[in-house]
C-alpha cells in the first residue's frame, strides 16, 4: 500500500507539473502580461516596459513558468493586481464559503441518496423504483443553474420562503453557516443533482449487494432486515460512494460556479469567474492548478480509502 | 495605449453590447466571459434582404422603442419611476455588479480603477469641481459642482480663473477653500508626473501639466495660466469637467505622508507634494479599510461612507451633515450591494431586497412588462459615446489599405450599414442611431446636424452604383473586384490593382461576450456580401487582445496589423465636449487603426486650441463624412427601479450616463 502510494504521487507530481505548464502558457498566450490592467489602458509604452520588468513579465516565457514553479513550492501563488492581494490571502477567504456550500451540499446529498438507493433496491421494480428513478434522471440531465432558476422562481420569488439570492450577512462562513434560512436554496440546488447520481450509483451497488451469499446467510440466520439491511448491505453497498466523495473534493474548494453566481455566493467560483474577466492571471492560474491537485489527491483517495474498506482489494 | 481623451467603453455585461465600466478599457470582466454567458435585422418594417431598398429614417424618433423626451435631453427608453411624494429617511438598496466596484477612494484615480463604481463612489462623497451629466445630457450641472459657474478665459484663452462656491464644508465642518483646489492640483501633478498612469484622464502634454503657475488669490479662485491657448469649451469640458474626475482635496487635513504625521504646508513643493501623493495613493488604494480609514470621512460631497465589506465590496452612505449642495439627500441610508450578474441582482429586485439595478441587460427586457405589474419602471437612454467598427488603414493583405483609403469605398460600405433595422432586431429597441462621433442622443450642444441626418443612409443599392462608378465590378453575392485601375476618373483608386477584391477581416468580442457587437457585425457582414459581393470575414478575439494587439500604435503589436480590417471591440465614451483629439489624430492613443487626415487634423486642432467653443461641431460632421470607423448604433444603458423609490427625472436619467446622484432619489410616502 504504501509503496502504491508513493508511486501514485510521483505520478501525480508530474501530471501537476504538466497542468501547469499547459495553463500557464495558454494564459500567456492570451495576454502576455496584466500590465494593462494594472497601469490602465493609457499606460505610455516606458511606463508599460518598465513594470514588465520589474515583475518579470519581459522575460521569455519558460523563464516566468520556472520562477512561478519555484514561488509555487514555497507556497506563494502570485499576487493579484486587480484586488489587491495575495492570491493565497484571496484562496483563504474565499475557499471556506465554497466548501462549506458544496461540503453541505455533498453531505445532505449523501445523506438522502444512500437510504434512497438501498430503499430503491430492496423495493426494485417496484412503483415507488420506478417513479424515484424517472425523477432521478429528470434532475440528472437538468443543468445545475436551471434547477436553481425553478427553485428561485417558485420557493423564491412566487410563494417567497427563501430569499432568492444570498446577502450580505453571508459573506463570512460564520455568516452562512448562522443563515441556514438564506443557504437553503444553494445547497438543495447543489445536492438535488447529487442526490440523482449518488442513489443511482447506491441502487445500482444494493442491487449487487442483495445477491450475495453473506446477505442470505444473514437472513437465513433470523436478522432482522432491518439489521440485514444496517448491518450487512449498507457498509458493503457504500463502497462506490467512496470514490464519488473522492471525485468530488475537487469541488469542495474548487467551488460551484454556476450555483455561487446564480445566488450571488462570494466563493472561489465567483473569484475566477472574476478573474476570468480581469485576465487576472494568477488567480486564474492558482485556481486551475489547485483544481489539478485537488483532483488528482481526491482521486488518491478514493482508491486508498475503497482499499481500506475493501479488504479484497490490492493496490499495486 | 496612451493618451486620448475618450474613455473606452469595452466589452459587454453578459451579453450586452459593449457598455462597461466607464472610464476604463473594460475587460470581458463581468461579462459572462468564457464559462457564463456565466448572453439583423428587421428594418423598420421591412426585412433587409439584399434586394430592399429601404432607406433608414434619420431621425432619433424613428427608434420604435426609444420616445424622444426633448425635455429630458435624450431619448428614453421604457418609462421613468414617478416622481412621487419624498418621505423623510429611510433606507434604499441600490445594485452594483462584480467588477464594477469601487477599488479606490482618493479622489485622483488611476486609469486602472477608474471604473464606474469607483467614479460612482468618489462623486457620491466627494463633490467634483464640474459635475455632471445634467440629466442625460452632456452638459455641466453647476448644482452639482463645487465651481460657480464655467471657468473665466482671459489673455486670449492662456488663462482660466475658477470661482468656487462659497460656504462649502469638508465633513469636519472646514470649510472649502480655493487652497483646496489648489492642493488637489499640485498633488495631481505629482501623481502624473511620477506616472501617466496614476490618473486615468490624463492626456500627456495636457491638464494638470500644461499649467504653468497655479494661484489662489482669493478665497474662492484659483487662476490657471496655461502654456497655450486653449479652446474655452475643450478647457472646461475635457480639462477641468472631465466627467467627473476633477476635484478639491483638504488642504489642511490630507497635507500629511504617514498616518498622524505632521502636516506639510509646502506642497507646493514637488517632492513634498509627492510624499503626500505616494501615501494617499496608498491609503486610497487600500479596500479593507475604505470604510474604516478617517481620511475618507472628510469628503465634502452629499453622502460619507459608514461601511464598506471588503470581501464584496458592498457599502453603506450616510448623508454628509455638511454638505453645501443641492439638492440634500432625504434618506437616511444608501445600501449598495454586490451581485454577481444581472440574474441574481433582477431576482432580488423582484424579490424586493433590491429598489435599484443598475446595468439591466437588453436580454431581459422581455420580462419589463412582468416586472411593471410588479411596480418596477424599466428605462434607459444612450450613453454618450461611440460604438463602431475601427477601420485599419494600414492593412494591407488584399490591398485593403489602398482601398480603404478610398472615401467612396467606406461610403460604400456605410450604405449597408441599416441602423435602424440592427436597433430594432439587435438591441430590442433599445438603442439610437449613431452616424459619427456624435450619437443623435443625449442631446448635446455640440451635435452636428449629421448626428440625426447620415450622409450615407441605408441603401444598398447607392452602394452598387458608388463601386460600379469607381471601376469596381460588382457582384452581388460573389466577390467584388477592381477592374479599371488606376487615379484617373471612373476608377478605383491609387495603388489597386486590377482584380483585387474588396475583401477584410472583422474583428469583434465573442458573441457570448457582446452579443449586440456580434450580431451586428454579422448583419453588417451579410448585407456586404449578398447586395455588393464584399467579403467580411468575422473573426471573434478577446477584448483584451482586441485593444492590445489590434492597435496600429502599439509597437509590440506590429505583426498583426495585416491581420485586420476593423476592429469592433466596443467603443468610447466621451468628454462632454467631443473632440477627437486623441482618438483619430496621428499618434493618439486611441487611434488604433491609425486614421490620418490632415482635414480632420486641423479641425481636431482648432477644436481643442482654437478660440470657437463650438469648433468641435465642424470636427464631429467632418468624421461623419470621413469615416475613420463604420459606427454603430449607441446601445441604452439600462436599468430597473422599484416603485418604492422616487426622485426628479433628471436623477433618473443622469443614471443613463452611468452617473449615480443618489442626492436625487427619495422613499415614496406610502398611503
Amino acid at each position: 500500500m504504501i509503496g502504491y502510494i508513493v508511486r501514485r504521487l510521483a505520478v501525480a507530481v508530474v501530471v501537476m507539473f504538466g497542468i501547469s505548464l499547459v495553463t500557464f502558457l495558454l494564459l500567456h498566450l492570451l495576454s502576455p502580461s496584466p500590465v494593462y490592467s494594472v497601469l490602465g489602458a493609457k499606460a505610455q509604452p516606458a511606463a508599460v516596459r518598465a513594470w514588465n520588468r520589474q515583475h518579470g513579465y519581459d522575460r521569455p516565457e519558460l523563464a516566468q513558468f520556472i520562477t512561478y514553479l519555484g514561488n509555487l513550492i514555497h507556497g506563494n501563488f502570485g499576487y493579484s493586481y486587480k484586488l489587491d492581494q495575495s492570491v493565497t490571502a484571496l484562496f483563504k477567504e474565499n475557499a471556506p464559503r465554497s466548501a462549506y456550500l458544496s461540503g453541505a451540499a455533498l453531505v445532505l446529498s449523501l445523506l438522502i441518496a444512500m437510504p434512497l438507493g438501498i430503499a430503491q433496491a430492496v423495493k426494485r421494480n417496484s412503483i415507488g423504483d420506478y417513479t424515484v428513478t424517472t425523477m432521478n434522471f429528470v434532475l440528472y440531465s437538468m443543468p445545475s443553474f436551471f434547477l436553481g432558476l425553478i427553485l428561485i422562481q417558485f420557493l423564491a420569488l412566487d410563494w417567497g420562503i427563501f430569499p432568492p439570492v444570498v446577502s450580505d450577512q453571508v459573506t463570512t462562513l460564520w455568516g452562512a453557516i448562522t443563515h441556514p434560512l438564506q443557504m437553503t436554496l444553494p445547497i438543495v440546488t447543489l445536492a438535488a443533482i447529487n442526490v440523482a447520481s449518488f442513489s443511482r450509483y447506491m441502487r445500482s451497488s444494493a442491487l449487487d449487494a442483495l445477491a450475495q451469499d453473506y446477505i442470505r446467510l444473514a437472513r437465513a440466520k433470523g436478522l432482522s432486515e432491518r439489521a440485514v439491511l444496517m448491518r450487512h448491505l449498507l457498509r458493503n453497498a457504500s463502497l462506490p460512494m467512496i470514490t464519488l466523495v473522492g471525485l468530488s473534493i475537487p469541488n469542495l474548494v474548487a467551488g460551484n460556479l454556476l450555483t455561487e453566481y446564480l445566488f450571488n455566493y462570494p466563493g472561489i467560483g465567483m473569484l475566477f469567474f472574476t478573474a476570468l474577466g480581469n485576465l487576472d492571471y494568477n488567480i486564474l492560474l492558482a485556481y486551475t492548478i489547485a483544481t489539478g491537485i485537488l483532483t488528482v489527491l481526491g482521486n488518491l483517495l478514493a482508491d486508498v480509502a475503497v482499499a481500506a474498506a475493501d479488504p479484497r482489494i490490492r493496490l499495486g | 495605449m496612451s493618451s486620448g481623451r475618450p474613455r473606452v467603453w469595452g466589452a459587454a455585461v453578459l451579453g450586452r453590447a459593449a457598455h462597461f465600466g466607464r472610464r476604463r478599457l473594460a475587460t470581458a470582466a463581468l461579462v459572462a466571459g468564457a464559462s457564463l454567458a456565466i448572453a439583423a435585422c428587421g428594418s423598420s418594417g421591412s426585412s433587409s434582404s439584399a434586394s430592399s431598398s429601404a432607406k433608414s429614417t434619420t431621425s432619433a424618433s424613428a427608434n420604435n422603442a426609444n420616445q424622444t423626451e426633448a425635455a429630458l435631453g435624450t431619448v428614453l427608453y421604457g418609462q421613468l419611476p414617478p416622481q412621487g411624494t419624498p418621505q423623510s429617511g429611510g433606507t434604499i438598496t441600490q445594485g452594483q455588479l462584480t467588477g464594477q466596484t469601487p477599488t479606490y477612494i482618493m479622489p485622483i484615480a488611476p486609469g486602472a480603477n477608474t471604473s464606474t463604481g469607483t467614479v460612482s463612489l468618489l462623486s457620491e462623497i466627494y463633490m467634483p469641481l464640474y459635475a455632471g451629466p445634467t440629466g442625460a445630457r452632456p452638459v455641466v450641472d453647476y448644482a452639482l459642482s463645487a465651481a460657480a459657474g464655467p471657468p473665466v478665459p482671459s489673455d486670449g484663452d492662456k488663462t482660466y480663473t475658477v470661482t468656487l462656491k462659497s460656504g462649502l464644508k469638508w465633513g469636519n465642518g472646514t470649510p472649502v477653500t480655493s487652497k483646496d483646489l489648489l492642493f488637489w492640483y499640485y498633488i495631481l501633478r505629482a501623481a502624473v508626473t511620477e506616472s501617466p498612469a496614476n490618473w486615468g484622464q490624463y492626456v500627456p502634454g495636457e491638464f494638470p501639466l500644461n499649467v504653468v503657475k497655479a494661484t489662489a488669490p482669493t478665497p474662492t479662485t484659483v487662476v490657471f495660466h496655461l502654456n497655450k491657448a486653449y479652446n474655452p469649451g475643450f478647457f472646461l469640458n475635457n480639462q477641468l469637467a472631465d466627467t467627473n474626475n476633477t476635484y478639491l482635496m483638504p488642504s489642511t487635513l490630507w497635507n500629511i505622508d504617514k498616518t498622524g504625521g505632521p502636516h506639510l504646508n509646502d506642497w507646493t513643493n514637488p517632492a513634498v507634494a509627492k510624499k503626500i501623493y505616494d501615501y494617499l495613493n496608498k491609503q486610497g488604494s487600500t479596500v479593507a479599510t475604505f470604510g474604516t480609514n478617517p481620511l475618507w470621512k472628510d469628503g465634502n460631497g452629499p453622502f460619507t461612507i459608514k461601511s464598506f465589506n471588503p470581501t464584496n465590496s458592498s457599502y453603506v452612505l450616510v448623508p454628509n451633515p455638511n454638505y453645501g449642495g443641492s439638492p440634500k439627500p432625504v434618506f437616511s441610508q444608501l445600501d449598495v450591494n454586490t451581485y454577481t450578474g444581472f440574474t441574481s441582482e433582477l431576482n432580488a429586485l423582484r424579490a424586493g431586497s433590491l429598489d435599484i439595478m443598475v446595468g439591466l441587460d437588453p436580454s431581459q427586457l422581455a420580462e419589463a412588462p412582468a416586472l411593471k405589474q410588479q411596480g418596477i419602471y424599466v428605462f434607459g437612454g444612450p450613453g454618450w459615446g461611440w460604438f463602431g467598427g475601427i477601420i485599419n488603414f494600414k492593412d494591407k493583405t488584399n490591398d485593403f489599405d489602398n482601398v480603404i483609403a478610398q472615401q467612396y469605398v467606406r461610403a460604400a460600405i456605410d450604405h449597408l450599414i441599416d441602423q435602424p433595422a440592427i436597433i430594432k432586431g439587435v438591441y430590442k429597441g433599445a438603442a439610437v442611431t449613431a452616424y459619427g462621433p456624435v450619437p443623435s442622443a443625449p442631446l448635446s450642444p455640440y451635435a452636428p446636424p449629421d448626428a440625426t441626418n447620415p450622409p450615407y443612409p441605408f441603401d444598398p443599392a447607392a452602394a452598387v452604383a458608388l463601386l460600379k462608378s469607381h471601376g469596381w465590378k460588382v457582384v452581388p453575392g460573389g466577390q467584388t473586384t477592381c477592374q479599371k485601375p488606376g487615379t484617373g476618373p471612373g476608377e478605383c483608386g491609387a495603388g489597386i490593382p486590377a482584380g483585387t477584391p474588396i475583401s477584410f477581416v472583422w474583428a469583434n468580442q465573442p458573441e457570448s461576450v457582446s452579443t449586440t457587437g456580434a450580431l451586428e457585425s454579422e448583419a453588417v457582414a451579410s448585407e456586404a456580401k449578398q447586395a455588393a459581393g464584399i467579403t467580411i470575414t468575422l473573426q471573434t478575439k478577446t477584448f483584451n487582445f482586441l485593444t492590445s494587439n489590434y492597435n496600429d500604435q502599439n509597437p509590440a503589436a506590429a505583426k498583426y496589423t495585416n491581420d485586420w480590417g476593423v476592429n469592433n471591440y466596443g467603443g468610447l465614451f466621451m468628454d462632454y465636449y467631443p473632440t477627437m483629439d486623441g482618438v483619430f489624430n496621428p499618434g493618439g492613443g486611441f487611434n488604433l487603426g491609425d486614421y490620418n487626415d490632415p482635414i480632420a487634423n486641423k479641425l481636431i486642432d482648432t477644436s481643442v486650441f482654437g478660440g470657437d467653443p463650438k469648433a468641435v461641431i465642424a470636427e464631429a460632421s467632418y468624421l461623419t463624412k470621413s469615416l475613420p470607423v463604420f459606427f454603430m448604433p449607441d446601445g441604452d444603458y439600462l436599468l430597473a427601479v422599484s416603485n418604492k423609490v422616487g426622485g426628479p427625472p433628471e436623477g433618473w436619467t443622469a443614471m443613463t450616463q452611468q452617473q449615480w446622484f443618489p442626492q436625487y432619489w427619495w422613499l415614496n410616502k406610502q398611503g
